[in-house]
């Protein structure tokens, strides 16, 4: 046998040993694709929360849902735009909460692809059946210094709930104590976002009602997770882009994560 | 009568079957002919190295080529270097490229270049949903040295990704932008 054969079966031998069977059982933990297929992901095909984007995301085997941030227009419909301006990701300026429908129909992301600005009601509703929809219910509109309307935002999501089927379940975070009261009131599983586990205290006196925490990966310990289990709530943490990264919080137990990387975070999965 | 009609069917389906062997046998002899042309014409045959990115990860692989004058064919096999190495999941990646390689001054040789890349990804457990992807990128290749050459190339072009829906019922496809970048080291025989 030549040298050069010897050397090709040598790397595909060890090509194989390297790609062999692994691993640890992450079973139980959903995997929620961020804003759609993840967010600031520098080689993405899709903008967050693009149409292609959540689509992706949802027809993916191995995706439990979609985390989304959704706004509401100076017309009342809700849309999904993350940053607070405008022209921060798009064509357009100012604000969504100050943009009407007709306005914000024009706009498109600032990428090669040029994805539009979609509507929630614009994800079709059976790419959803059996899956878990992520509201990240964003109240504030900058540009004007105020508060979008909690009425007409809660009534728009329980008529998005409504024309959801059963088995889709949606889940709100929200910014602000009185929102959360809200949606709680209206039977809503609510989620509360915490930037450092102290936080977790004051959720857990004055927000009884929390039934989700939300935090980043680098500020929980699997000790953290297990004390808000205790507690008797669910923790979704986010903030991995690298398969280390989604590795190690994986072995910290939580019950889902946003995933940024989404091929990733399925693949550390199964 | 019926007999008869079977014996016609079978017949029909005999001389079908003779005309598909035929066929398949001519684009075997074909591709067997074409070979031989690649092998025996060629000026030079070349293995190369290299290391690279696209839009779905960093691939290091491994490469033949074959020359005739400035025209340069490239077979080459790859793997995800993340997918592969640190989560143990085994994404390849093939590429068929030409290269025009129509300037040359000493050691430096540089001209466009084209190439088809299939690559192959599971993400979970079930085959039938793993992710396809074809590659159709143009861009410029450049290669300095003799026997040992650096190589280089920069494509940008179309990428398709397609895959089985989670419920197994639907195929779907996804167009965007593909980029492809790489440096390797090449050995001329």
């Amino acid at each position: 046998m030549h040298k050069l054969e010897l050397v090709i079966l040598f790397s595909l031998s060890l090509l194989l040993s390297f790609s062999c069977k692994k691993k640890e059982v992450f079973s139980k933990i959903e995997i929620l694709g961020h804003g759609g297929n993840g967010l600031e992901i520098v080689n993405a095909l899709y903008h967050d929360n693009s149409y292609n984007s959540i689509e992706l995301a949802l027809l993916t085997d191995g995706c439990d849902g979609v985390e989304l941030d959704v706004r509401l227009s100076l017309d009342g419909t809700l849309w999904l735009y993350h940053d607070n301006e405008l022209d921060d990701g798009t064509n357009g300026e100012g604000c969504i909460g100050s943009s009407s429908d007709a306005y914000l129909s024009t706009l498109h992301y600032s990428t090669m692809a040029k994805e539009s600005l979609i509507r929630l009601n614009d994800i079709p509703k059976n790419y959803l059946e059996n899956k878990k929809v992520y509201i990240d219910g964003r109240s504030s509109i900058s540009c004007a210094d105020s508060t979008a309307d909690l009425s007409v935002y809660l009534a728009r999501v329980l008529e998005f709930q409504d024309a959801c089927a059963p088995s889709t379940e949606v889940i709100v975070e929200t910014r602000n104590d009185q929102w959360e009261d809200a949606f709680a009131l209206a039977g809503f599983i609510t989620i509360k976002y915490i930037t450092a586990f102290d936080q977790y205290d004051d959720v857990a006196l004055n927000l009884p009602s929390v039934d989700i925490i939300v935090v980043t990966n680098d500020v929980i310990s699997k000790e953290n997770i297990s004390q808000i289990h205790a507690d008797g709530r669910e923790v979704i943490i986010f903030g991995m882009r690298s398969a280390k990264s989604t590795r190690e919080a994986y072995r910290k137990g939580p019950d889902g994560i946003l995933a940024d990387n989404l091929r990733t975070a399925i693949i550390e999965k199964y | 009568m019926t007999v008869r009609k079977r014996s016609v069917a079978k017949n029909i389906r005999a001389s079908l079957c003779i005309a598909r062997n035929a066929q398949s046998y001519r684009l075997s002899a074909f591709s067997i002919l074409i070979f031989l042309f690649f092998l025996t014409t060629s000026n030079a045959q070349s293995v190369e190295v290299s290391a690279g990115f696209n839009r779905l990860d960093y691939q290091v692989g491994a490469g033949y080529s074959h020359r005739w004058g400035a025209l340069f064919l490239t077979s080459k096999m790859e793997v995800a270097v993340t997918s592969t190495f640190a989560q143990k999941r085994l994404a390849p990646r093939l590429s068929v490229g030409a290269s025009y390689l129509l300037l040359k001054k000493g050691q430096f040789e540089f001209g466009p270049e084209l190439v088809y890349a299939y690559s192959r990804q599971r993400l979970t457990n079930n085959h039938k949903t793993a992710h396809h992807w074809n590659e159709l990128n143009i861009g410029y290749r450049l290669q300095v040295g003799d026997k040992f050459k650096f190589v280089h190339s920069l494509n940008g072009g179309w990428i398709n990704e397609s895959f089985y829906t989670n419920s197994g019922n639907e195929r779907v496809n996804y167009n965007n932008l593909g980029v492809y970048a790489q440096v390797g080291v090449s050995y001329t025989f």
